[in-house]
């Protein structure tokens, strides 16, 4: 670790050893990539991208076998992983979830629909009306806001504003998630 | 009446009958839902499932099957709390430690095991056998390449069963082990009785677990009655479904559905596992004759798979169980053995009778749909609770 970097941690507050997986969707969302190196930089942990052409059964298998104390994924990027009566395979994982969506919810289609269990948080990034959300979305048990971020933003001065934002996100997540 | 449910995250069989019975009857309810490491302990959930329940008003939580954590939670807030299992054993430890708490109205369909409970005082644990939605079934029809993909002369649906029964078993001493193979081999053959509770005594279990610090003296591991009476039950059903199956797959097409393929089946078909909701009503439809054999451990009741087969409209054989003989005529809406003998003659008679299997699964079918419906099954739990009249 190079000492700015750990600098950088100490004074962000870094994730205590927790076991912690990135599920991305670097195909559809490029930004994704970008995005979890600055989630990353705070909150180390593995990076996972559901696009990478491994089957979604073996995908499951893996996540699972890495007994991730959270899971933090991207546009929902770990939806896609169904059982066998088209549920979210992610409920069955005994973990913290935080799903951080950076666009508004119309976007994520019936993804949304789907029953989420208690242990999952969604946040959005971008001014969705989180009254409204909670209203539309009954199977979404958590609902949370995100500061607003420029996630496309490849300045050096924003990226380094997204970090302090998840840095004092992750605090508040790990307090409410009971990390 | 508004009814929060509570499900299980890996999903429930029973849910969306359960669901859709409840839109039926005007009951408004939500559903949350968890995945639990431990069932007896889980701050977060606690802290979480407390705060729905003081977002919104509820007449009552209804789960499938027994959490003891939300029994607690509805406890704490004089919220009646609901369940009705189609699991047994519960596979809830400590159990007793809840059970009884005043909110609970508990729900089991195995009536031995119901009665066992209320004698030890647990009078708010009711019997209610399980229930089928047939009319939901009666909608299910397989196309043309779906009715040759499933059509075979004897179809099974389930698992294997890997019991600890042998691990345990290697542990004991000579005379413990002989008592052991003794106990299998007589509970093997007695159907509608399940002995084993009452054979594993507590001084058996002492010598068991005498013999094991014996061989080693700091070991922490102690084998508790349920836990080898749970692998004795497994090892008897492993033997008899693999016996009954490699038996029949010799004579005719033998079609297994399960999750994980068993290499000491020979000559039947492995098809992978089958969807709760889509496939097995087709496979149950499209196969002459459909095998029941139930976990030895389950007493008396009736299994969810026989009210799927039947309410599917399947030609049901099946393992002899007190309250199937109560409710259904053997050779009229059902067909039952009593060995492993009788097993294998009746499938052979009845793969060449079409016109009785065809009549019986009809009578089955009729029988279940109108004396095990949803609507019905559901209407009793909530009047025992109290919450309709």
């Amino acid at each position: 670790m190079k000492w700015k970097h750990f600098i950088f941690f100490h004074k962000m507050g870094y994730n205590d050893g927790m076991n912690v997986v990135y599920l991305i969707n670097s195909k559809e969302y490029k930004y994704h990539l970008r995005m979890s190196e600055d989630f990353a930089t705070v909150v180390p942990g593995k990076v996972v991208d559901m696009s990478d052409g491994k089957p979604f059964g073996d995908r499951y298998y893996e996540i699972e076998e890495m007994h991730p104390d959270a899971i933090i994924t991207f546009d929902l990027a770990g939806h896609v992983l169904r059982t066998g009566n088209d549920t979210l395979s992610l409920n069955n994982i005994y973990a913290r979830f935080a799903h951080i969506l950076f666009h508004r919810s119309d976007r994520y289609g019936s993804d949304l629909k789907f029953r989420q269990n208690l242990s999952m948080f969604t946040y959005f990034v971008n001014g969705e009306d989180i009254g409204s959300c909670r209203e539309r979305l009954p199977e979404v048990p958590n609902i949370r806001e995100f500061a607003p971020i420029d996630y496309k933003s490849e300045n050096n001065s924003e990226r380094e504003r997204i970090r302090e934002v998840v840095s004092v996100w992750w605090k508040e997540f790990s307090k409410e998630a009971m990390l | 009446m508004k009814l929060l449910i509570f499900e299980w995250a890996a999903g429930t069989y029973t849910y969306n009958d359960i669901a859709e019975t409840l839109d039926g009857m005007g009951i408004s309810h939500r559903t949350v839902s968890y995945q639990f490491e431990d069932k007896n302990e889980d701050e977060f959930f606690v802290y979480r499932f407390g705060q729905v329940l003081e977002d919104d008003s509820y007449d009552a939580v209804f789960s499938v099957n027994y959490f003891p954590l939300v029994a607690k939670c509805c406890n704490e807030r004089s919220i009646k709390y609901i369940s009705w299992s189609y699991d047994n054993p519960l596979d809830v430890p400590d159990i007793e430690k809840t059970l009884g708490l005043p909110a609970n109205h508990v729900f089991l369909f195995d009536r031995i095991q119901t009665e066992g409970y209320r004698k030890k005082g647990f009078t708010n644990v009711h019997h209610m056998p399980l229930a089928v939605n047939s009319s939901r079934l009666d909608r299910i029809k397989a196309t043309k390449r779906e009715a040759d993909l499933y059509a075979s002369d004897i179809s099974f649906v389930g698992k294997m069963y890997d019991s600890m029964f042998e691990q345990y078993r290697g542990l004991m001493n000579d005379f413990c082990r002989g008592y052991t193979d003794a106990l299998v081999a007589a509970q093997s053959k007695v159907y509608g009785y399940y002995f084993v509770d009452e054979m594993l005594t507590d001084q058996f279990m002492d010598d068991i677990n005498a013999h094991f610090r014996q061989l080693k003296s700091d070991t922490e591991f102690t084998l508790d009655r349920s836990a080898l009476s749970y692998a004795i039950a497994a090892q008897i059903t492993r033997n008899e479904r693999l016996i009954i199956l490699n038996i029949l797959a010799k004579r005719m097409k033998v079609n297994v559905y399960s999750w994980s393929r068993c290499d000491l089946l020979q000559n039947v078909h492995y098809m992978g596992s089958a969807d709760y909701y889509e496939q097995m009503p087709k496979i149950f439809k499209e196969s002459k004759i459909n095998l029941n054999i139930t976990l030895k451990i389950l007493q008396s009741g009736i299994p969810l798979r026989v009210m799927d087969i039947l309410g599917a409209g399947g030609f049901l054989l099946t393992n002899y169980q007190p309250e199937i003989a109560e409710h259904f005529i053997d050779g009229t809406d059902v067909v039952m053995y009593e060995s492993i003998e009788d097993a294998v003659e009746k499938a052979l008679y009845y793969i060449n009778n079409d016109d009785k299997r065809r009549m019986i699964a009809r009578n089955g079918h009729d029988k279940a749909a109108q004396l095990f419906s949803y609507d019905k099954q559901l209407g009793e739990i909530l009047r025992t609770a109290g919450l309709i009249s």
